[in-house]
C-alpha cells in the first residue's frame, strides 16, 4: 500500500534550511522595526533587542560581548530597523501539477517543489521578523494572505500553501491524457486579467524594499501579466520570477508520433516529437526572454530551475544578492 | 492428421476479434498531459502509436491460442505409422501373431536394425495395443513352427515372451506357421479372429498356401538381400572344401576366406573368395601345425547384410573318400586299358579317393551308406527300389551324377530317370557344337573348353525351376545340371562319358566337372551333419549344449511321460552341438552339426502385395488422438501471454511511460 504523501508542514521541517535572510538590494521602508537597514536615519535610535546573525547582517551590529557571554554571534537591533516585506505569488494552475515522465525515481510535481520553495521563504522571512504575505493564482480563484509581520502569520501562509499543495495534488489524479481529451477543448481562453488586476494592487500596496518573488512556470505567459509584473518592480522593490519546470518539458525527451493535450485549455496537439524538439525549445526560451529581459532592467531576476535540482541550493542562491542559482543544464542565465 | 470435430475449427475465426482488438487498441497515437503543448505545431500527419514489442508479440501469441483451442475443440488425431488391427464394433479379437524367425529375417536394414527387430516391435505393438477380452498368441515361423506363446489374455506376459525371442538361422515354414495358427484361433471364444504374418515373406511358399484370413502389414522389409553364407566346411584330406552361399556376384567380390583355430585366431593366409566352392589348403596337425583350423572366415564386407553367417565350423571328413562308379566298361572304357573315362577321370585328381566300381547299382539305403558319391555312365533307367534308395541317401548327404546317352532310349518299363532328369529324357540328334565360347558356367572358365565337341547326338530333357544348369549347349538346351535334394547333390550331364560319343570327357571342364562333385561329395562327408531347424533324436535324459555353450531345451515327443519314449531337440543355429548326460564337459556322447540352409541365406524379401494379391491381405492404421499435446501447448502459450503481459513495459526499446503516484520523497535527501 502506498505511503500517504508527506504534507508540506512535513517535508518543510524533515530538513533544517540554512540560516538565510532574505536581503534586498533596496532599502526597506517601513513602519515595523525590522532586520533590514531603514531608508529614514536618524539619532536616538535605541537598541531593542538580539536577534542570531544571519549571513549578509551588517557586522557593525554585531555584539561582540554577546558573543564572550554566550558564544553565539547575535545582532543588535535597534528600533530605527524597519522590516522588509516578502511577499510570495505561487502559481497554482492546473500545469504546476505536472510531474513530468517518470525515470528511475520519482520527481515532485512543479507545485510541489515551488511551495515548498514558497514555505521555505516564508519561513525565513518570519524568523527574519519580515513581513509576509502570499498570493496563490488558480483558474477559478486567487487566494490572499495580506502582510503581517507576525508568527501567527506565517502560519496562515503555511496553512495557504498546504491547502494549496493538496488540492494540486488532487488535481493531478485528473491529469489523464483521455480524461481531458474526453472533456475537449476549452473554448474560452482562460481568464487572465484577474490575475492582472492582483499584480496591479500589488503594485500600489507593497511597501518600497518589498521583495517578491513569483514562482510559477510561465508556460501561460501573457503580455498583460509580463506587464504587470514589470509594474511591480516600481518603488525600489525586487521581483524575483522562479520559472519552475521538470526536466521533461525542459529537455523533451518524447521520441515518434505522440498527441500532447494541454493540461489546462485541454488543447490537443500532433506532432512527432523528434522534428518538433527543436522547435520547442527554441519557443520555451524565447517565450520569457522579454520578461527576464525587463525584470533585469529594473533590478529584479529571473531563474529558472528544474525539479531534479536540489531546492536547499536553489534558496541560497535566491537569499544571495550576487550568487547565481543553479541553472538549468545546457541553459545560460 | 484427422479431426473428430471439423465445425470445431470454426472457432479459429475468434482470430479476427483478436487482431481487431489489438488494432483498435492501436487506433490512436499515445496521447500525453504536457503543459507546454501549445508551444509545440501542430502537425497534420496521423501519428501512431508506435508499435510495441510486446504488442506484436501479444497479437501472436493469442492468435496461436485461438488456434489451439479451435484444434482442441476438433478433437485431432493423427494416422501413425504402426501397424493396428481394426476393430468391427467393438467387439474382442483374438489375434494370432506369426512372427517370421528364419535366418533371412538376421538381414540388416538401412538403418541398421535388423529385419527380425521391426517385426518384434510390430508385434509388440500389436499385444500393447490389445484391450480387456482380447486374446493373443504368437507363434514362431521358424522351421519347424513353434508356438512361443499359447492364447492368453496376459498382455505383459506376451510382451516379455516377445523381448525374449531370437531371429535364427532356421528355415523358413510358412504352411507349418499357418496351420499352427489356424488351430490357436479355433481355440478361442472370440468372433472376431486374425491372424497377422509378420515376416519379409522371402519363401516359395508364399505362392503355395493360402492367405486369405492373413493380415500382413506393410513392415518395409523388402530392401534387396545382398548376403554371402559359409554353409559348408569340410576338412577332407589336404584341405578344407568351403561351399558358400551368396545372393550375387555383389556379395562376393573382394573377400577372403581364412582359417582360424579356436581362439579366433588365423592358422593360414587368406584366399580370395573368388567362388563359391573352393579348397582350402591345410595340412592338420599331423604337418606339425600348432594350432588346429577350427572355423571358416569370410571376411567382412559393408555389403553383407548378414554378418552372422559369415563364419562356419570345419567338419572333419573321413579319412578317404570312397566312390561309387557305374559304368559299361564295353561303351565308356579307355582304349589303353580297362578303367572306364569316369575311373580314370576320377584318380586323375589325385584328390585321395577311392573308386568303387560298381556293377550294379545298390537297391537298398545301407548299401548306399559307404558312398560319398556315386558316379553313372550312360545309364538306362533307375528301377524304383533303386531310385527310392538313391534319393534317400542323396537327401542324407550323398552326391550322385548321371552321365545321360544313348542308353535312354532303352529304359525298360517301370524305370525312369529321377532324380536326374525330371521328365523322359531323349537321345536325339542336333546341330550345336558345344558350350558357348563366351560361357562361364557354374563350374568355373573352363567350361568354354567344350565348344566343340563333335558330337551328333545328345540327350534332351527339360529341366525344373529347381534345377541349377552349369553349362548349356549353344542353343540353350542344357549340358550340365544339378539338383540340390535335401543334403545331397544330383548332376546330370546330356552326355555320356563314353568317347565314342563326343569329346565331353576329353576336355579339362570334364575333370573340372569331376573335380567339383568330388568336393561336394567330401563337404558332405564330414562328421554328422544335419539342417538347422531339423529334428535330432536324443533319449528322453539327454542335454544338449549348442554352439554358444548354451543348453538348449530337449523336447519330449507324446504326451505320456511314464515313461517318455522319445526326445528330440532342434537346432536353432548352425555350429556344434554336444549331446550328452550331465554336464558339458564330462557327460557329452555325441556331437552333431547343424549346417545353414543355403536358400534361407539368399532369398529375397518380397512386397507384402505379393502376400495380398495371393490371399487378400488387409491392413488398418492407427489413429492417435493429439488432443493431449494440443492442451498441453495451449496452457503454455497461456503462461507465455502472462509473462508478456507482465514483463511487457520492461521489453524493447520503447519502454512505456506511465505516471506514478508513489509517495512524495521529502525534498531533503
Amino acid at each position: 500500500m502506498p505511503s500517504r504523501p508527506a504534507s508540506l508542514r512535513q517535508r518543510l521541517g524533515s530538513t533544517p534550511w540554512p540560516r538565510l535572510r532574505i536581503a534586498g538590494r533596496h532599502l526597506a521602508e517601513g513602519s515595523i522595526s525590522g532586520a533590514h537597514r531603514a531608508a529614514r536615519k536618524g539619532s536616538g535610535v535605541e537598541f531593542a533587542e538580539h536577534r542570531p546573525y544571519c549571513p549578509g547582517d551588517d557586522l557593525r551590529h554585531l555584539d561582540s560581548h554577546a558573543m564572550l557571554r554566550h558564544g553565539r554571534l547575535l545582532i543588535r537591533q535597534f528600533q530605527a530597523d524597519t522590516e522588509r516585506v516578502a511577499y510570495l505569488i505561487c502559481d497554482c494552475t492546473a500545469s504546476m501539477a505536472y510531474r513530468g515522465l517518470s525515470e528511475t525515481e520519482p520527481r515532485p510535481s512543479k507545485a510541489e517543489y515551488s511551495l515548498l520553495l514558497a514555505a521555505a521563504l516564508g519561513y525565513l522571512a518570519s524568523q527574519g521578523g519580515d513581513g509576509l504575505g502570499l498570493s496563490l493564482l488558480s483558474e477559478q480563484e486567487h487566494r490572499v494572505v495580506p502582510v503581517r509581520a507576525t508568527r501567527l502569520n506565517f502560519s496562515r501562509v503555511l496553512d495557504s500553501l498546504e491547502l494549496a499543495d493538496e488540492r494540486l495534488r488532487a488535481l493531478e489524479d485528473e491529469l489523464d491524457g483521455d480524461q481531458l481529451e474526453r472533456r475537449g477543448q476549452v473554448q474560452l481562453p482562460p481568464d487572465e486579467g484577474s490575475t492582472v488586476r492582483l499584480l496591479d494592487t500589488l503594485t500600489a500596496r507593497l511597501p518600497r524594499g518589498s521583495v517578491v518573488t513569483v514562482f510559477s512556470d510561465f508556460l501561460q505567459l501573457s503580455s498583460p501579466v509580463e506587464r504587470a509584473l514589470w509594474s511591480l518592480c516600481g518603488r525600489a522593490r525586487e521581483v524575483r520570477a522562479v520559472q519552475v519546470l521538470t526536466r521533461t518539458e525542459v529537455d523533451f525527451p518524447f521520441e515518434g508520433s505522440l498527441r500532447f493535450i494541454d493540461p489546462e485549455n485541454r488543447r490537443l496537439v500532433q506532432a512527432d516529437a523528434d522534428s518538433a524538439r527543436a522547435a520547442y525549445r527554441e519557443r520555451l526560451d524565447g517565450l520569457t526572454q522579454p520578461l527576464a529581459a525587463r525584470l533585469t532592467e529594473r533590478g529584479g531576476r529571473f531563474v529558472r530551475v528544474t525539479t531534479d535540482v536540489d531546492p536547499h541550493a536553489v534558496l541560497r542562491d535566491l537569499l544571495s544578492p550576487l550568487g547565481n542559482a543553479p541553472s538549468p543544464r545546457g541553459r545560460p542565465r | 492428421m484427422s479431426l473428430a470435430l471439423p465445425a470445431a475449427l470454426l472457432l479459429a475465426l475468434g482470430i479476427g476479434f483478436v487482431v481487431l482488438a489489438h488494432a483498435l487498441r492501436r487506433g490512436a497515437a499515445r496521447l500525453h498531459v504536457f503543459p507546454g503543448a501549445h508551444l509545440l505545431e501542430h502537425q497534420s500527419i496521423t501519428a501512431k502509436k508506435r508499435s510495441r514489442l510486446e504488442d506484436r508479440a501479444l497479437l501472436a501469441l493469442r492468435s496461436l491460442m485461438v488456434l489451439a483451442l479451435a484444434l482442441l475443440a476438433a478433437s485431432p488425431s493423427v494416422s501413425c505409422s504402426q501397424f493396428a488391427l481394426a476393430r468391427s464394433s467393438g467387439a474382442s479379437v483374438a489375434a494370432i501373431l506369426v512372427l517370421d524367425d528364419s535366418a533371412s529375417m538376421a538381414a540388416r536394414l538401412d538403418d541398421g536394425t535388423k529385419r527380425f527387430d521391426r517385426a518384434r516391435e510390430t508385434a509388440s505393438r500389436l499385444v500393447d495395443d490389445m484391450q480387456a477380452g482380447d486374446t493373443t498368441a504368437v507363434v514362431l515361423m521358424g522351421h519347424p513352427a513353434r508356438v512361443l506363446v499359447a492364447p492368453t489374455h496376459d498382455s505383459r506376459g506376451s510382451l516379455d515372451a516377445l523381448q525374449s525371442a531370437l531371429v535364427t538361422e532356421r528355415g523358413t515354414d510358412l504352411e507349418g506357421a499357418l496351420e499352427l495358427a489356424r488351430n490357436l484361433l479355433s481355440t478361442t471364444p472370440q468372433s472376431d479372429q486374425r491372424i497377422v504374418l509378420l515376416s519379409d515373406l522371402s519363401t516359395a511358399a508364399m505362392d503355395e498356401v493360402s492367405l486369405d484370413d492373413v493380415v500382413i502389414p506393410q513392415l518395409s522389409l523388402t530392401e534387396p538381400l545382398v548376403n554371402c553364407a559359409v554353409v559348408r566346411a569340410t576338412h577332407q584330406g589336404q584341405g578344407v572344401a568351403v561351399e558358400l552361399a551368396c545372393t550375387d556376384e555383389t556379395a562376393l567380390r573382394d573377400r577372403t576366406l581364412l582359417l582360424i583355430d579356436e581362439a579366433g585366431q588365423p592358422v593360414a593366409a587368406p584366399r580370395a573368395a573368388d567362388s563359391t566352392v573352393l579348397m582350402l589348403p591345410w595340412e592338420g596337425e599331423e604337418k606339425g601345425n600348432k594350432s588346429t583350423a577350427a572355423r571358416v572366415r569370410l571376411s567382412a564386407s559393408k555389403a553383407d547384410q548378414i554378418p552372422e553367417d559369415d563364419e562356419g565350423v570345419i567338419l572333419q571328413a573321413q579319412a578317404e573318400l570312397v566312390l561309387g562308379v557305374r559304368a559299361d566298361s564295353s561303351r565308356a572304357g579307355l582304349k589303353t586299358g580297362t578303367a572306364t573315362v569316369l575311373q580314370s577321370g576320377l584318380e586323375s585328381l589325385q584328390r585321395g579317393v577311392f573308386v568303387s566300381p560298381l556293377s550294379l547299382l545298390p537297391d537298398d539305403e545301407t548299401e548306399f551308406e559307404p558312398l560319398a558319391a556315386l558316379l553313372i555312365d550312360d545309364p538306362s533307367g533307375l528301377h524304383p527300389e533303386v531310385r527310392s534308395a538313391l534319393e534317400q541317401w542323396v537327401r542324407r548327404g550323398g552326391v550322385a551324377a548321371a552321365f545321360l546317352g544313348p542308353a535312354v532310349e532303352r529304359a525298360p518299363l517301370g524305370s525312369n530317370f529321377a532324380p536326374f532328369s525330371p521328365n523322359p529324357p531323349r537321345w536325339v540328334r542336333h546341330d550345336s557344337p558345344g558350350a558357348p565360347a563366351d560361357s562361364t558356367g557354374a563350374l568355373g572358365p573352363l567350361t568354354t573348353t567344350w565348344t566343340d565337341l563333335g558330337a551328333s547326338h545328345r540327350v534332351e530333357f527339360i529341366p525344373t525351376e529347381e534345377m541349377q544348369v552349369l553349362a548349356t549347349w549353344t542353343d540353350g538346351a542344357p549340358l550340365v545340371t544339378s539338383l540340390r535334394l535335401g543334403q545331397g547333390l544330383v548332376f546330370t550331364t546330356t552326355l555320356p562319358a563314353s568317347v565314342d560319343q563326343s569329346d565331353f570327357a576329353l576336355r579339362p571342364a570334364y575333370l573340372e566337372l569331376l573335380d567339383a562333385l568330388v568336393t561336394e561329395a567330401a563337404l558332405r562327408r564330414g562328421a554328422t551333419a544335419v539342417d538347422v531347424g531339423s529334428s535330432i533324436a536324443v533319449s528322453p535324459t539327454a542335454r544338449v549344449w549348442g554352439p554358444d555353450g548354451q543348453e538348449r531345451p530337449v523336447l519330449i515327443d507324446g504326451e505320456s511321460t511314464t515313461p517318455p519314449a522319445l526326445a528330440h531337440f532342434s537346432p536353432d543355429r548352425a555350429g556344434l552341438y554336444r549331446i550328452g548326460e550331465g554336464n558339458a564337459v564330462e557327460g557329452e556322447v555325441s556331437r552333431r552339426f547343424a549346417l545353414r540352409l543355403p536358400e534361407e541365406h539368399v532369398a529375397q524379401p518380397r512386397p507384402a502385395e505379393a502376400g495380398a494379391s495371393a490371399g487378400g491381405a488387409a491392413q488398418t492404421r492407427r489413429e492417435v488422438s493429439i488432443s493431449r499435446h494440443v492442451a498441453l501447448a495451449l496452457l503454455v502459450l497461456s503462461f507465455l501471454e502472462l509473462a508478456l503481459r507482465l514483463l511487457g513495459p520492461q521489453l524493447g526499446p520503447w519502454r512505456a511511460r506511465t505516471r506514478q503516484l508513489s509517495a512524495v520523497r521529502p525534498l531533503s535527501s
